[in-house]
């Protein structure tokens, strides 16, 4: 089978901010430190005071669509299959203008919504939609969706309350099919449209042909490793059951255009020093993620790595904090998913930790060095 | 005001016939415009002491790589990377180089090869900007950038797609006796109207053919053209204007906004007294900008300007009077030097297609570079029978 052609893959170094922000969702521009002029298309230099420091800086999702065509004819056919394409400027209440996929109820003089999205080449690019409007709705705008939607989805290990909860979110968000991987053995069905799935990754032989008898058919796979205390979990078994179902699946996702979905933690780049060895699993997991990603990436196929901050497991009542619920970090992927994203953090102790370990990371591990010991379990 | 170019004067228009593709390189193309230059003029390659060249696809070479190559040793070179803005920003080059003693005979030459897929991989990477953040929104080209300005001047002057098919017919005609140009079938609104959609409201017939070829002239000093008996047009004005009304939201006006009352007081003629006008004609709607800018008519009027004069060769205003880059095609940078050569021709009697009667003053305009949303390079030149 011939891969369909990928959108325009080639960015600047500078233009890669801005994939950077779509990754996570965001609204941002690239905004000059020194006089506040908001650059578009991503510039080395401010084009209004010529200040060298420049940075992306989240800006109000708002426009005015003021021309726009449909491109009926395109140099790439990545479009081919799009055609025709409606596309738009929009000028941005900062002054810049931004050359945009448009929905199609976008009509010239009208106010829209702005959103950066990745492409299915994994390249940020803006998209314009009417307020009020559902982007994930819309046909002719759904490529920019990874929505679990009608696909069929591995977990690989359902056993836990994590892996039950990314299961229960993905079933509501209308999954074809769902395999529920289980190390115990088990092959009792539940809801419809799960099927138990004996998946026990410690043992490779086994767990290899079960995958390979599934792998014609996976769209997603969501990766769901233990979070137990690493003394119950040896680090290089996680590492190992990522190796085995990736090495399975992955030429079976590279030829659908299938996705993955890493559920790991904060703690893999915050790095909390005195949970080291489970931190040292997620960061491992981390890479590992990002290595398939560039995998898929070049397929158009994607990952997600999502980081979220403590959860509210079983036995982590007595833990100081605030905890996400898994029912709401399976809701969370799930969203993340619709629009497209790359990096996530679910929750405001994953966005404290990001935040904190992007503008200090020094910072961060003299303070993590002072939390308690069972703070990430 | 800039100084005078004195006697300063353009002769030997040459033009390497186009092709829709070739296996050829842009070398080849320019090599075989610079033997014209010498065969029409009688000069030694010896002679050619200045050189200015543009070219797409002459890459990685610049114009010293192409001297060597033509075996051209120089007292003065130049390489105008500015599109269809090129010729008439050679011009200005070639005629200070000359009228300040920097080189007496300069070859103005522009020329591009075009293979299939070539003109893709050099949309995609035409600028950074255009690499970044147009090229993959939808691939369109620069189709769509024009298409986006269409649209906007459309909405704001109620001009119809009728306007635009006016023009295109008008040059279709001219092109018609116009053995040079690729497109010569005469053209009816019902088909121009009928012709499918490239990127709305642009349609087929909107666009220019690319295609491979080359044009070039010679810029000297009057005396020798005299001594060399070479029949030639003075040059009156020339004006260049890069990023002009950078904070306009949209392109709905070129640098010739800014220039055109120097350029013609420069020229000391008046918009009456021009005969003929090439515009740069990649796209109907930029036809329309420039004859408004340039003051032939106001802001926004350019369709009723159109609709009431006859813009053939045999017109009362005559307007790319050998079919323009629509008709005849746009050999890549070369697209830029055909409205010059046309003038030189017409103002010298040398017409390929149909000679303007007493053609005596010629405008001809630039226009090039559209990176991100608009076109940054303009200029115009206003030569003079001699």
């Amino acid at each position: 089978m011939t891969p369909q052609p990928l959108p325009p893959r080639l960015r600047s170094r500078v233009a890669l901010g801005l994939t950077a922000i779509a990754a996570e969702g965001r609204f941002a521009l690239q905004t000059c430190k020194s006089c506040g002029a908001a650059q578009y298309p991503a510039q080395e230099i401010c084009a209004a005071c010529l200040g060298v420091q420049l940075h992306w800086q989240d800006a109000e999702p708002e426009g005015v669509v003021i021309a726009r065509t449909e491109v009926h004819q395109s140099l790439e056919p990545g479009f081919d299959s799009l055609l025709p394409l409606a596309t738009g400027l929009v000028r941005h209440e900062s002054g810049v203008t931004l050359l945009c996929f448009l929905h199609p109820g976008c009509t010239p003089d009208t106010r829209v919504r702005l959103h950066l999205r990745l492409d299915r080449g994994g390249a940020a690019v803006p998209v314009a939609t009417p307020h009020d409007t559902d982007l994930k709705q819309e046909a002719s705008l759904a490529h920019f969706s990874r929505s679990a939607h009608g696909r069929n989805v591995l977990i690989t290990d359902a056993s836990h309350a994590v892996g039950q909860a990314c299961a229960q979110a993905i079933v509501a968000a209308g999954a074809a099919k769902v395999w529920l991987g289980m190390p115990d053995g088990s092959t009792s069905t539940g809801a419809t449209g799960e099927i138990a799935l004996p998946l026990n990754l410690v043992k490779p032989t086994e767990s290899r042909h079960e995958l390979d008898g599934i792998a014609p058919q996976v769209d997603l796979v969501v990766f769901t490793p233990s979070r137990e205390p690493a003394a119950d979990t040896r680090p290089e078994d996680s590492l190992a059951a990522f190796a085995l179902v990736s090495e399975a699946l992955a030429p079976a996702l590279e030829a659908r255009r299938g996705g993955w979905v890493s559920v790991l933690s904060a703690a893999a780049f915050a790095l909390p020093p005195r949970q080291a060895a489970f931190a040292a699993r997620m960061a491992a997991l981390d890479a590992l993620s990002r290595g398939l990603r560039a995998r898929l990436l070049a397929a158009g196929g994607h990952v997600m790595i999502a980081c979220p901050g403590p959860l509210d497991l079983p036995g982590t009542a007595a833990r100081p904090g605030p905890k996400l619920t898994v029912d709401r970090l399976g809701h969370a992927i799930c969203r993340a998913l619709d629009q497209g994203i790359e990096d996530l953090f679910p929750d405001p102790v994953s966005q404290d930790l990001r935040a904190r370990a992007l503008a200090a990371p020094k910072t961060l591990e003299r303070e993590l060095a002072q939390m308690p010991d069972d703070y990430w379990r | 005001m800039s100084v005078a170019y004195d006697d300063v004067v353009l002769a030997t228009p040459v033009t390497v016939p186009y092709e829709k593709f070739s296996i050829r390189g842009a070398q080849h193309f320019l090599g075989r415009a610079l033997r014209g230059l010498l065969e029409v003029s009688g000069l030694d390659r010896s002679a050619v002491d200045g050189l200015c060249v543009s070219s797409f696809s002459l890459v990685p070479d610049s114009g010293i790589g192409l001297a060597r190559a033509l075996g051209l040793e120089l007292s003065w070179l130049d390489t105008i990377p500015l599109g269809g803005a090129s010729g008439i920003v050679s011009i200005r080059r070639a005629a200070r180089a000359v009228q300040c003693g920097d080189a007496r005979f300069v070859a103005c030459m522009a020329g591009d090869t075009n293979q299939p897929g070539g003109f893709r991989e050099n949309t995609a990477r035409f600028s950074q900007a255009t690499q970044d953040a147009v090229h993959p929104i939808g691939a369109g080209g620069p189709t769509q950038g024009f298409a986006l300005i269409t649209d906007a001047y459309m909405r704001r002057t109620s001009c119809r797609a009728e306007d635009f098919g006016t023009l295109c017919i008008a040059q279709r005609d001219n092109a018609a006796a116009n053995p040079l140009a690729l497109l010569r079938t005469p053209l009816s609104m019902d088909a121009y109207l009928a012709s499918r959609p490239i990127s709305t409201p642009l349609r087929m017939l909107d666009c220019v053919l690319p295609c491979a070829g080359a044009e070039a002239f010679l810029v000297m000093r009057r005396a020798d053209a005299l001594a060399l008996k070479l029949p030639h047009c003075k040059l009156l004005a020339a004006s260049e204007r890069h990023n002009a009304f950078a904070d306009d939201p949209i392109q709905s006006r070129g640098g010739w906004e800014r220039d055109a009352n120097a350029l013609f007081a420069q020229a000391g003629r008046d918009t009456a007294d021009i005969d003929l006008v090439q515009t740069y004609d990649d796209y109907p709607v930029m036809s329309f900008i420039q004859l408004e800018n340039l003051g032939f008519c106001p802001t926004g009027a350019a369709a009723k300007f159109i609709a009431a004069h006859d813009l053939r060769a045999s017109g009362d205003f005559p307007v790319n009077t050998g079919g323009g880059q629509l008709s005849v095609g746009q050999a890549g940078a070369a697209g830029g030097f055909l409205g010059i050569n046309e003038t030189i021709r017409q103002l010298t009697g040398q017409a390929t297609g149909t000679q303007v009667e007493n053609a005596r003053t010629g405008l001809v305009s630039g226009f090039g570079m559209i990176a991100y949303d608009r076109g940054l390079c303009s200029g115009a030149a206003i030569l003079e029978a001699a």
